[in-house]
C-alpha cells in the first residue's frame, strides 16, 4: 500500500439522513483518483474503536431521537475524538446534527438540553420556523472568496463564539447558522462544521480537497495533491449558484407583497 | 345551496380548462376550497359506503389503482384519485367529476391516496371506513420532516378514527406496525406482510429504521425483505412483528411484466395472483390491496380477476412503444428506497440497460436533491448500455454518476425533452428503454409523449 489515509464515518447507522454519505463517497473517490489509498471505517454506538489512527472524520445529520442516543455515546468517546483533532491535527467534516453535537450543547424547544462535545465553541437553540432552501455562501478557508453551495434544512439556531472560532463562510443567499449574523458553519483547527446538505462535498470539490490535504498532512507532513478534472462538478456548482440566487429572489419579492 | 353553487363553479372551471386543452390542474380544487371549506365533508357524507384511504411513502398510487379495480368489479361505484394528485385540491377535482349538476353523487365508495401530512384532516372529512398504511421511508424531508415526527402525526390521526373502522397495516415495517399502538380501541387492526424463506439481500446501504420504535434499543432482524421491512424483534422490550392476518407465503418476481403471489389469509390459501406489475415492492402493494378487499368481504374470485387485468397506473412501470422496435417503461422515482427498488427490478434483465434519468427540484419533487446520494447507483457500474440525464438538476445527477463510477463515455445530457424523445424515435438500435423520473419530470416527459401521439392524456384514460 502506498500513501493512504483513514476516514472514520462517525455513527454511520444513526446519522445518515439527507444523503450526507455522499460526502464520504466524494472523499474516497477523490483520494483514489489521485492514485492514493483510503480506508473508510465506520464507528457506531458502543463500538470498540481506536480513534488515534483516524486522519479524517465525517459526522452527518440524524433524526432527533437518534441524535439523543449519539449524544449519550459521545460522553464516552467525545474526548478521544477531540484529542485526535486538537492534539493530533485530524480533519473533520460535521454536517447539521453533527455540527450541533460537536458544539457545546443543543437546546431544543420542547425537549431537554443535549450536551455536545464542545470541540467547536458554539451552542444551538431550537427555533420555531425551519430554515429550508438552497444556500450560496462565500468562504475564505481555501483561499480567496471561494463559493460554497448546498441545501439547508434545520430548525436549530447556532451561535458561534467568533472570538474563538471562525465561521466557515458568509451567507449570500439563504439563512446559515442562525438567520441573523450572516455566518454559515464553523472552522476550528482542521475541523469544519456546516449546515449544508446537497451532498456538500461533491458539489464543492475545493472543500473536499482542503480536507483531504489536511488529512494527508497530518500523516505525512507537507503534502501536495495533484489537480483533478472537475468539469462536471463545476457545472453543477454553477447551476446551484444560479438556483440559490433565483429562488431567493423570488421569495423576497413575494415577501414584499 | 352553497354546496350546489360550489359544484357548478367547480365544474365550469373544469369545462373551461378542458376547452383550453389543459388537464389535471389544481385550479378547480383551489377555487372550490376557497369558497366552500366544507365541500369534501358534504361530498363524502353522500357516499353510501364511505371511503378507503391509502397512505404511506411508496405504493399509494398502485395500491389505490388495485383497490379501485377490485371494488369496481365487486359492484361498487368507485370514485378514485388515480393520478397521484393526493393533496385535498386534487381530491376535490376528482370529486367534481362524480357529482351531477344537481349535486347528486354518482358513487358510493371513495378509494383515495392521501398524503401522509394531510391525513389527519382528511381522515375526518372523508367518512373513512378503512385506512391502509403501506410503509414509511425517508422522502422529501424538506416537505414532510423527519420520519419520527411523521409517524407520530399519523398516530394522532389514527387516534381519531371512528369506531368500527379498519386499520390495515404493513406489519413488516416497524414504524407502520407501531400505529397499532393507538389508544383507539374501537378500530379493527389487520396486519399483512411477508412470510417467505427467500429473505432478500439488503438492497440498500442506508436503512431508515434500525432502532426499536418503543425503547430505542437496536432492532434485530431475522430477515430483511425490502430496506427496513422485515421480520424484526427487540430483545429489550419485546416489541416484535405481530402474527400476520394476511401473509405472502410465496412469490415470483423474475419477470418485468408480472409477479406471482400466494397469500395465506387466516389459514386459507388464496391462489396465485398474476398482475401486470413487476418487483418485490408490488408484492407488498398487492398484499395490502388483498387484505383490504378480503376484510371488506370481497370474493377471492373477483380479486383474482381484477388483479389479472390490472393496468399499471401513471408512471408506475407504464409500458409503451416508441417506435416499432423499442419498448419503453415509465417509472416514477422520487426517493431512495423507491429508486433502489426500481434499479433492482430492472437489473434482473440480462442485457445491458438503456436508461433515462430525469431529476427536477420543483416543490412536488422536493426542493432538496441530496437524496440521490442515498441511492446505490454504484450497482449500475458495468451494467449500462447508455444513460441520458435530463431535468432541472441534471447536473447534480451527472456528478452522482461520476462518483458512482459510471463511464462518462456512455452518458449524455439532454435538457430538451422534445429533442430527447425525437432521438429515441430515430434510434436504430433495438432494446428496452427505462425512464426514471421525479414527479414533475415525469409529467413533462409524458406531456411530450402525448404531443407526439405515443400516449393519451392520463385524465382521458379514466373510464
Amino acid at each position: 500500500m502506498g500513501d493512504f489515509i483513514t476516514i472514520c464515518f462517525l455513527y454511520s447507522r444513526s446519522m445518515n439522513i439527507y444523503g450526507d454519505r455522499g460526502n464520504v463517497i466524494a472523499l474516497k473517490k477523490r483520494v483514489e483518483w489521485r492514485g492514493k489509498d483510503v480506508v473508510v471505517e465506520e464507528y457506531n454506538i458502543g463500538d470498540q474503536y481506536d480513534f488515534t489512527k483516524v486522519d479524517l472524520f465525517f459526522f452527518g445529520g440524524g433524526q432527533d431521537q437518534q441524535q439523543l442516543a449519539v449524544a449519550v455515546d459521545l460522553k464516552h468517546v467525545g474526548e478521544m475524538i477531540k484529542d485526535q483533532i486538537i492534539k493530533s491535527k485530524a480533519a473533520m467534516l460535521a454536517i447539521c446534527g453533527g455540527l450541533q453535537l460537536m458544539g457545546k450543547y443543543y437546546d431544543p424547544i420542547d425537549n431537554d438540553r443535549i450536551d455536545g462535545t464542545g470541540l467547536f465553541d458554539l451552542y444551538t437553540v431550537g427555533g420555531k420556523e425551519r430554515f429550508i432552501g438552497n444556500v450560496l455562501a462565500r468562504s475564505d478557508i481555501g483561499g480567496e472568496g471561494q463559493t460554497l453551495v448546498g441545501f439547508e434544512n434545520h430548525s436549530g439556531r447556532t451561535y458561534v463564539n467568533l472570538e474563538k472560532n471562525k465561521p466557515l463562510a458568509k451567507v449570500e443567499y439563504g439563512r446559515g447558522n442562525n438567520g441573523e449574523d450572516g455566518t454559515e458553519g464553523v472552522v476550528f483547527h482542521n475541523a469544519v462544521g456546516s449546515y449544508l446538505h446537497g451532498s456538500l462535498l461533491p458539489k464543492n470539490p475545493w472543500l473536499a480537497d482542503w480536507l483531504i490535504k489536511k488529512a494527508f498532512e497530518r500523516k505525512y507532513g507537507t503534502y501536495q495533491l495533484c489537480e483533478l478534472n472537475d468539469e462536471v462538478e463545476h457545472v453543477a456548482h454553477q447551476k446551484a449558484i444560479d438556483i440559490a440566487r433565483k429562488v431567493t429572489r423570488v421569495t423576497n419579492i413575494s415577501q414584499k407583497k | 345551496m352553497k354546496y350546489l353553487i360550489t359544484i357548478w363553479l367547480g365544474k365550469l372551471i373544469k369545462v373551461g380548462l378542458k376547452l383550453l386543452g389543459s388537464g389535471g390542474s389544481a385550479l378547480p380544487g383551489l377555487v372550490v376550497n376557497k369558497i366552500n371549506r366544507n365541500f369534501l365533508i358534504q361530498f363524502a357524507s353522500r357516499l353510501k359506503h364511505g371511503s378507503i384511504l391509502v397512505t404511506g411513502t411508496n405504493g399509494k398510487t398502485t395500491t389505490v389503482g388495485l383497490l379501485a379495480d377490485i371494488f369496481d368489479r365487486a359492484g361498487y361505484e368507485v370514485v378514485v384519485n388515480r393520478t397521484g394528485s393526493n393533496l385535498s385540491r386534487g381530491l376535490i377535482s376528482e370529486f367534481l367529476d362524480m357529482v351531477d349538476w344537481q349535486g347528486r353523487v354518482m358513487a358510493d365508495l371513495a378509494v383515495l391516496e392521501v398524503d401522509e401530512a394531510d391525513l389527519k384532516n382528511l381522515l375526518f372529512e372523508l367518512k373513512t371506513k378503512t385506512l391502509l398504511v403501506t410503509n414509511l421511508f425517508r422522502d422529501q424531508l424538506d416537505r414532510y420532516g423527519e420520519l419520527d415526527s411523521l409517524q407520530k402525526l399519523i398516530l394522532t390521526a389514527v387516534d381519531d378514527m371512528p369506531a368500527g373502522s379498519k386499520l390495515v397495516l404493513n406489519a413488516d415495517d416497524p414504524l407502520v406496525y407501531n400505529l397499532a399502538e393507538s389508544k383507539n380501541k374501537g378500530v379493527e387492526k389487520v396486519f399483512f406482510g411477508l412470510d417467505v424463506n427467500k429473505s432478500e439481500k439488503i438492497s440498500q446501504t442506508v436503512l431508515d429504521v434500525e432502532k426499536c420504535v418503543k425503547c430505542g434499543n437496536v432492532l434485530k432482524y431475522s430477515g430483511y425483505f425490502l430496506a427496513h421491512l422485515g421480520d424484526y424483534r427487540c430483545d429489550k422490550c419485546g416489541f416484535k412483528r405481530p402474527i400476520l392476518d394476511y401473509k405472502v407465503v410465496d412469490y415470483d418476481i423474475n419477470n418485468l411484466d408480472r409477479i406471482k403471489i400466494a397469500i395465506e389469509a387466516k389459514g386459507e390459501l388464496i391462489p396465485l395472483l398474476v398482475t401486470n406489475l413487476p418487483g418485490l415492492y408490488n408484492v407488498y402493494n398487492v398484499a395490502g390491496a388483498v387484505a383490504v378487499a378480503r376484510a371488506w368481504g370481497v370474493e377471492n374470485e373477483l380479486i383474482f380477476e381484477s388483479l389479472q387485468k390490472f393496468k399499471p397506473v401513471f408512471g408506475r412501470f407504464e409500458k409503451l412503444s416508441v417506435n416499432n422496435k423499442n419498448e419503453m417503461y415509465l417509472m416514477l422515482s422520487k426517493n431512495p428506497t423507491g429508486f433502489n427498488q426500481l434499479l433492482d427490478t430492472v437489473l434482473t434483465i440480462e442485457s445491458k440497460l438503456n436508461l433515462i434519468f430525469i431529476l427536477n427540484d420543483n416543490y412536488a419533487d422536493g426542493r432538496d436533491v441530496s437524496w440521490i446520494w442515498d441511492v446505490d447507483f454504484e450497482k449500475l457500474d458495468g451494467r449500462l448500455n447508455w444513460l441520458v440525464v435530463s431535468g432541472l438538476r441534471a447536473q447534480d445527477m451527472i456528478v452522482r454518476m461520476k462518483y458512482a463510477g459510471i463511464d462518462e463515455k456512455i452518458m449524455a445530457h439532454e435538457s430538451n425533452m422534445a429533442i430527447l424523445i425525437d432521438d429515441l424515435i430515430d434510434m436504430r438500435e433495438e432494446g428496452t428503454i427505462f425512464v426514471m423520473a421525479s414527479y414533475t419530470g415525469m409529467m413533462e416527459f409524458r406531456s411530450v409523449l402525448v404531443k407526439k401521439g405515443f400516449l393519451k392524456e392520463y385524465w382521458k384514460e379514466k373510464k
